[in-house]
């Protein structure tokens, strides 16, 4: 265990509609094993007992899985560790005296409502236009009715594994969902339960992504790497396959 | 208050299928009319929403996350039992019954117990229909492994992240009912009060997070799925959010909350690593079916563990139970883990630690399988303690997980106020006095998709006639007011302490006296301590900000506030409890090897707590009564 | 919610684009083997464009189908660039980092480059070889130092540099384009990656060693 200090610099912005700015805090002798989130707390504990408004940041199960952190840290979504969520990331991976910058994701589809909190429901408005498979409760055949070679079931899965955190549309330099939106799609696109809708979803749920305003795909790759779950890019492929079979 | 479990007559093996077939049904005509409330979007909150929607009754779903994807339930790792016998080891319905209330310690209702063995099939059934990639074998059909507390495979899971995809599967569900305009989403708001006209459960009062508007819903019933209260001990695995709110505010209004101390301590968590510390980091279960858990046999032996020799090791949970090793119940295995440390065999900095050693998997599995296996887990882990589980062996401790207590409801799932129902792991329905790795995600989408759908029927279908309810009524105007006002008093305090210290003081109250090992001495200083707190609580906290805007510390101050009540009904049900069952360890209750001892002729029954304003809670019992178990010592050795 | 048909969204934008950008390659391609004619002396490239004369009416269909596809590149290039803008319409005030190649990075900056010479190009080689009647002077214009040939170092650096710029354009254009057809997988990858090299290296290079060799070493030698 190591004791460090910190210069952190953290968008603060009252409302939607306020400029906002950042604010530099310095933070000494914090414990190296402290979450990233958990030096938050602790400076939010310092400015409330000042007498200042604490800062406002998505946070809830700070174990890497609900996606409810989001914050741009030294430029990258939620921070310099690989495939960590912010809620994740340790202080040891900082050096003694670093000068740290945070900030919201930015994006037409994220307005921020405060500080760094973005509003994200653009992403549920997307799987609402059609990220499911239409199955109602009590009409599913035997689970072991239809067998999914092992493999199709990984490739599943490693495209269910997204969190919805919105770190994509933050790295991408054109704000671009494609690998939110591709993610499912590809998974129930794989699995044979979502085969019977395959091309209304695909179209729906491009469509949907269009009308939020997101940008377009240049297949640069920076969401892949910059991706908590390390949700592979081949799914825009796949979404994009998908999207101009269901065309022709 | 009178407790009518409302079970119905008939063989255990027969009864839910009748019940559900002589139900009073709701016409598709009449559903139309119905609204429903369902406060909560985890497994059991969405889906009951998708499952009512579909039927065609109107719903208003309620989260105060920002989407109603990353409800709690999306952290849990291992996976969901079901009683398949896919893997022909001897599983049936009947054992899943059995297993789970022996593993509840003998502490929850038969026939409640039954219907969840007997529904949890259709859950998987219904989960691979919605797309949920669990894991298969080569030949294309599905995996299982095994869990604590049992002899047969009968866990489905999808990599460490089984919550994850159950919730997403519910959550598209429901997101395919909102996009049909069948259930309205409220996100980001979070209900501060019930409203409760004529007896009847009939509304909510939600503070909206974003702008801080108070707003009323009315409703034909409203139903809660708002998780457990774990945060009570500041420290848990649940979420920061994670709250008792609702079902404090429901308990204030008349709906009992049962067997409130009885809750679950995870043996294998990421141990506590200092005063900042604000969660803690469960590592699933599932790694004790590969890993090996032991301290050294000499006292504060400081040397690196792999240097610590064979014959130099105490697997204590193999030396004492033979039968079951490494895979007994939960509570075994947190209880066993604090005796060790407690004695001082504790390793680690804080000596508050275990090892969970994967060498000798590892050796006769190799690196790789071990790596397909838990990868995950163990990158995981490396990532918060910056240790390298393939070559040191893993440090956990127990820590607070989950809690079987909770609303007290019937067969229906009906609290004591008629109208509210309560689902998943805010009521405290199917786990007795502990909970079997694995049943959570069952219970909940039990609850939400195959139970409640059914047992709402009978209660809706006496509201078709019943006056739809105004939302200026009295009541709600009443309850608005009163909300608002708690707020404001928050914000005018002029206090020194924030909500987060006092939360850690109610946190430290709890776990040193309600925790793992409780007695009456201590319960009783808890008690004081506790008073004590309330007062200073309102007293001293500082809360900043406004009511008008997005403030999370405001949020904290309600929440902390309800913990801190709750906490108090928790220390009396632990008091009164004279016995050690499954999560609740009396000192004055064990064996003189330290196992627990129930007391079945004095505490068959559910204690249900019932608000009595400023005086102590007054208890109820339920009676349980076996008819099918025998009921014995549990022995895991 | 109105539905956009497919050359409505971003996708189908990114389709034409990929489309029209791969069929350029083949242009390229032929372009460039016509070009190698160069090095068989006066007499084979004069023979070359001289005998296109007789093929003049399939030319001009041709080049209108080019200037179509050009122009529905650069069209689609620039309204996505602008949807882009204003899919963030206030950007990040730290450094952010971007671990994309730096050609994927500049696509906009070296596609107007490439549109900039492509005018000068045109303006130039294409014009006179449109007025001139005598076949046997087109090897002149192209390697002598008048102010357009490669005689003239400025103009040989300035195509050596425009190559470059293509190949980089090239470098993520021509695996991108596969991507957004959506047929680049495990078992294509290979394929494509090795496809790619002739097109954004191979083709941009043979450019550059003209305009090198006739510009400048052939001078020096």
């Amino acid at each position: 265990m190591k004791r460090i200090k910190l210069n952190v610099n953290v968008w603060r912005q009252s409302s939607n509609e306020d400029v906002g700015k950042f604010v530099k805090y310095t933070l000494s002798d914090l414990n190296s094993h402290m979450s990233f989130l958990e030096m938050l707390d602790v400076l939010n504990e310092k400015l409330i007992e000042e007498g200042n408004n604490p800062i406002s940041f998505e946070h809830d199960c700070r174990e890497g899985i609900c996606g409810s952190c989001s914050m741009m840290i030294n430029g990258e979504p939620h921070g310099p560790q690989k495939a960590t969520t912010a809620c994740q990331l340790h202080l040891f991976n900082f050096r003694d005296g670093d000068e740290v910058y945070v900030e919201p994701w930015r994006a037409k589809p994220f307005p921020i409502i405060k500080d760094l909190v973005v509003d994200r429901s653009s992403f549920d408005r997307i799987i609402q236009s059609g990220g499911y498979v239409s199955v109602n409760t009590g009409s599913a055949p035997d689970g072991n009715a239809i067998p999914i070679p092992q493999k199709d079931a990984k490739l599943a899965f490693d495209a269910a594994a997204c969190i919805g955190c919105g770190a994509c549309v933050a790295s991408c330099k054109n704000a671009s969902a494609s690998l939110f939106v591709s993610a499912k799609i590809a998974q129930l696109a794989i699995l044979p339960q979502g085969n019977p809708e395959r091309k209304s979803r695909v179209i729906n749920m491009i469509n949907q992504m269009e009308e939020e305003g997101f940008g377009h795909c240049t297949n640069t790759g920076n969401c892949e790497a910059q991706c908590p779950k390390e949700i592979s890019i081949s799914n825009i492929e796949k979404m994009n396959q998908e999207y101009i079979k269901a065309n022709l | 208050m009178k407790l009518k479990s409302n079970i119905p007559e008939g063989r255990l093996e027969a009864k839910w299928t009748k019940y559900r077939s002589t139900l009073p049904l709701v016409s598709p005509a009449n559903k139309k009319k119905l609204d429903i409330i369902i406060v909560g979007t985890g497994l059991a909150g969405a889906s009951a929403a998708a499952s009512l929607a579909e039927m065609g009754y109107n719903i208003k779903s309620f989260c105060f996350q920002d989407s109603p994807r990353r409800a709690h339930s999306i952290a849990a790792q291992g996976g969901i039992n079901a009683a398949k016998n896919y893997q022909n080891d001897g599983d049936s319905i009947y054992r899943l019954f059995y297993d789970t209330i022996k593993g509840g310690d003998y502490r929850s209702r038969e026939a409640n117990v039954y219907r969840l063995a007997e529904v949890s099939g259709n859950i998987i059934d219904q989960c691979v229909a919605q797309g949920v990639p669990f894991a298969r074998e080569y030949g294309g059909t599905l995996d299982n492994r095994s869990f604590g507390g049992v002899q047969v495979s009968r866990t489905f899971y999808a990599r460490g992240q089984t919550g994850q995809q159950l919730l997403l599967g519910a959550y598209s569900a429901l997101s395919r009912q909102i996009s049909k305009g069948q259930v309205k989403m409220y996100s980001k708001h979070e209900m501060l009060d019930l409203v409760v006209v004529d007896g009847k459960a009939k509304g909510i009062i939600t503070r909206n997070l974003v702008n801080g508007k108070i707003e009323r819903f009315s409703a034909n019933a409203v139903v809660l799925a708002t998780g457990g209260y774990g945060n009570v001990y500041y420290l848990s695995t649940n979420a920061m959010g994670s709250n008792t709110t609702a079902i404090w505010k429901a308990y204030k209004k008349g709906a009992a909350i049962a067997n409130p101390c009885f809750t679950q301590i995870h043996p294998t968590c990421i141990p506590v690593s200092g005063k900042y510390q604000s969660k803690l980091t469960l590592m699933s279960e599932s790694l004790r079916n590969d890993g090996r858990i032991w301290v050294p046999k000499k006292k504060n032996d400081s040397r690196n563990p792999n240097e610590i020799p064979e014959d130099e090791r105490d697997y204590y949970l193999e030396r004492r139970y033979p039968a079951f090793g490494n895979l007994v119940p939960r509570d075994i295995a947190s209880r066993a883990a604090k005796e060790r440390c407690d004695a001082g065999y504790g390793i680690g900095e804080t000596g508050q630690a275990v090892y969970l050693d994967f060498r000798d998997a590892i050796k006769e599995f190799g690196e790789d399988t071990v790596r397909a296996k838990y990868g995950n887990l163990f990158d995981m882990y490396n990532k918060i303690t910056d240790d390298d589980p393939y070559k040191t062996p893993m440090k956990i401790y127990p820590a607070v997980h989950y809690t079987m207590g909770g609303l007290w409801v019937d067969y229906n799932l009906m609290t004591t106020i008629p109208g509210l129902f309560a689902i998943g792991e805010c009521n405290f329905s199917d786990h007795g006095a502990n909970r079997l790795g694995a049943s959570a995600l069952m219970q909940g989408l039990a609850d939400g998709y195959f139970v409640l759908p059914y047992t709402i029927g009978p209660y809706l279908s006496n509201e078709i006639n019943s006056e739809k309810i105004d939302i200026n009524h009295e009541a709600f105007v009443e309850s608005e007011k009163s909300v608002k006002q708690n707020l404001s008093n928050f914000l005018t305090n002029e206090g020194t302490s924030t909500v987060e210290s006092l939360h850690k003081k109610l946190g430290d109250i709890m776990w040193n006296y309600c925790g793992m090992a409780r007695n009456k001495q201590g319960l009783l200083k808890a008690l004081e301590e506790i008073k004590n707190l309330k007062k200073e609580y309102k007293e001293q906290i500082i809360v900043p900000g406004s009511s008008k805007e997005l403030n999370l510390e405001l949020e904290k101050a309600w929440r902390v506030e309800d913990f801190i009540g709750l906490g108090e009904v928790m220390i009396n049900d632990a008091l009164s409890r004279e016995e050690s069952c499954g999560g609740h360890f009396r000192e004055e209750h064990q064996s003189e090897e330290g196992e627990a001892l129930r007391n079945d002729d004095e505490f068959t029954f559910v204690s249900a707590w019932e608000y009595n304003g400023e005086k102590d809670p007054k208890l109820h019992k339920e009676q349980l009564n076996y008819e099918n178990i025998k009921l014995t010592q549990r022995s895991y050795k | 919610m109105k539905k956009l048909s497919l050359f409505q969204t971003t996708i189908g934008k990114k389709l034409l684009m990929a489309l029209t950008g791969i069929l350029f390659c083949f242009f390229l391609l032929v372009h460039l083997l016509n070009n190698l004619t160069l090095f068989l002396g006066p007499d084979s490239f004069n023979a070359l464009v001289s005998s296109l004369e007789y093929i003049k009416p399939l030319i001009r269909v041709l080049e209108v189908l080019l200037l179509i596809i050009l122009v529905t590149h650069i069209y689609n290039a620039f309204f996505l660039s602008y949807k882009s803008k204003s899919s963030r319409p206030s950007g990040y005030s730290s450094q952010i980092k971007d671990s994309s190649t730096i050609s994927s990075k500049t696509m906009l900056i070296s596609g107007v480059t490439i549109l900039l010479f492509l005018v000068v190009h045109l303006g130039t080689f294409w014009r006179i070889f449109q007025s001139v009647d005598d076949h046997s002077i087109y090897y002149d214009i192209v390697t002598k130092n008048n102010i357009v040939g490669f005689g003239n170092p400025l103009i040989a650096v300035l195509y050596m540099a425009a190559s470059i710029f293509i190949g980089m354009h090239l470098k993520h254009g021509f695996e991108s384009s596969f991507k957004t057809f959506g047929i680049s997988n495990v078992r294509t990858k290979n394929i494509i990656n090795k496809v790619a090299i002739l097109f954004w290296f191979v083709v941009p290079f043979g450019f550059f060693v003209i305009s090198a060799w006739f510009g400048i070493i052939k001078g020096l030698l």
